[in-house]
């Protein structure tokens, strides 16, 4: 009898891909994902250290007057930017020591060494994890503002879904008026406020933070700042635009809060 | 065997780097490792090679299991499709094959989330799909020379007919 194999394999791959799509959709939770991350984390992590390196690479070459002159120019500016960046992650490290000392419910800090791989979501990684007391949905935050929540925890690394991803929801208050609203991502670099009623006057720059009735965020935490209030005919709430307080995009160090 | 173990280091080191950095927005490393091993071994080796790729990419996102592994899976098919019908393989080829495979794969993922994760992924912003595309368009300009390597792969270079 003549048998197509191909077709017929490539026919079972996609009907298996589907069933294990609609198997998690209807279970609603991922099946062996932690299977891959250990030994991708490890390279991550290396590569992040890696790449951290390469920045304070002084490059030195034997030569003339003029190039030992040009190799020791390049070596003290190359000394003097790595001078500044451990001065900027001093005044960092300093801010998240003070954020420590000042709170009672914080568990440990952490370092930022990679992020999600693709454009789809926006995530963190961090290098401490089940092992420094971290569980899944604690607060993160920077002296500057809330980053996010914890999404995934692994023995000693854990991942973060920051505040402007398209998974994160918050709630939150608009200051000083207490005005609540749901905060959620939408992927792109602000968020975005929901459910506030349009016969409530706000403003441009009044600062939103934390309620604490999502029972994730502790209470009185700056998230943002309103940047852009817009109204829509026939809707009953603003469309509120929210700048993150803490730019998202430069977090290389956080502090996660208890629930 | 041993190009397979290869290009398995090459998919971690290529979503390392994607991870560690890029900053914003970040090319599709894999999109092309893909292409490359399909056009270098084959329709069955490259799809294989895909689900491979998919199953590390869903495993960092840690949502759901599936979308990229699927879209890797339809891109090493594909792949192996143009590897048996174009004969000429050119830098122009390259740069269309590369766009059409990731505006694909852009779709299968959207598609997958939306429909078996309820995200509201459709929120994320055009721009950074399009730059996304344009990106892995130039890197694979980059791995040009590699799309071509092997006995099979000098082969389709010079355009032998087979």
């Amino acid at each position: 009898m003549y048998f197509k194999k191909r077709p017929f394999i490539i026919a079972v791959c996609i009907l298996l891909f589907f069933a294990l799509l609609t198997y998690q959709s209807l279970k609603g939770e991922s099946l062996f994902s932690n299977l891959a991350v250990y030994p991708l984390s490890l390279i991550m992590q290396a590569d992040s250290a890696a790449f951290k390196g390469v920045k304070n690479i002084l490059g030195i070459g034997q030569g003339g007057e003029e190039r030992r002159l040009l190799d020791k120019a390049r070596r003290l500016a190359s000394e003097a930017s790595r001078y500044a960046a451990i001065e900027s992650e001093n005044s960092r490290l300093r801010a998240l020591l003070g954020l420590k000392s000042q709170r009672t419910d914080t568990i440990t800090a952490a370092e930022v060494f990679a992020r999600d791989p693709t454009n789809w979501f926006q995530i963190l990684w961090i290098n401490k994890g089940l092992s420094d007391g971290i569980s899944k949905d604690m607060a993160a935050v920077t002296d500057a503002g809330v980053v996010g929540r914890v999404h995934r925890v692994l023995g000693g690394k854990a991942s973060i879904i920051l505040l402007t991803d398209v998974n994160s929801a918050a709630s939150v208050r608009i200051q000083p008026f207490g005005i609540d609203g749901i905060l959620e991502g939408r992927g792109s670099r602000n968020c975005f406020l929901k459910y506030i009623p349009q016969d409530v006057e706000i403003e441009i720059g009044l600062p939103v933070l934390t309620s604490g009735l999502d029972e994730i965020y502790p209470e009185g935490l700056l998230v943002g700042y309103i940047t852009n209030i817009t109204k829509k005919s026939g809707e009953f709430f603003w469309d509120v635009e929210v700048k993150p307080a803490q730019d998202l995009n430069a977090v290389e160090e956080v502090v996660i809060l208890r629930r | 065997m041993k190009d397979f173990i290869l290009y398995l280091f090459l998919a971690l080191f290529g979503i390392s780097l994607q991870a560690t950095l890029f900053q914003g927005i970040r090319p599709d490393f894999m999109l092309i490792l893909v292409c490359c091993y399909t056009l270098r071994h084959g329709q069955n080796k490259g799809m294989a090679y895909g689900t491979l790729t998919g199953f590390l990419i869903d495993s960092v996102n840690g949502f759901i299991l599936g979308p990229n592994i699927f879209s890797k899976f339809i891109t090493g098919f594909l792949a192996g499709l143009i590897r048996e019908k174009v004969f000429y393989w050119n830098i122009f080829l390259n740069t269309i094959v590369i766009i059409v495979l990731s505006l694909l794969d852009i779709f299968i993922v959207r598609i997958c989330f939306e429909i078996f994760s309820g995200f509201p992924i459709n929120n994320t912003p055009l721009e950074a799909l399009i730059f996304q595309i344009f990106y892995t368009s130039a890197f694979s300009l980059i791995m040009y020379p590699f799309f071509n390597r092997g006995d099979e792969g000098r082969k389709f270079y010079t355009g032998a007919v087979r």
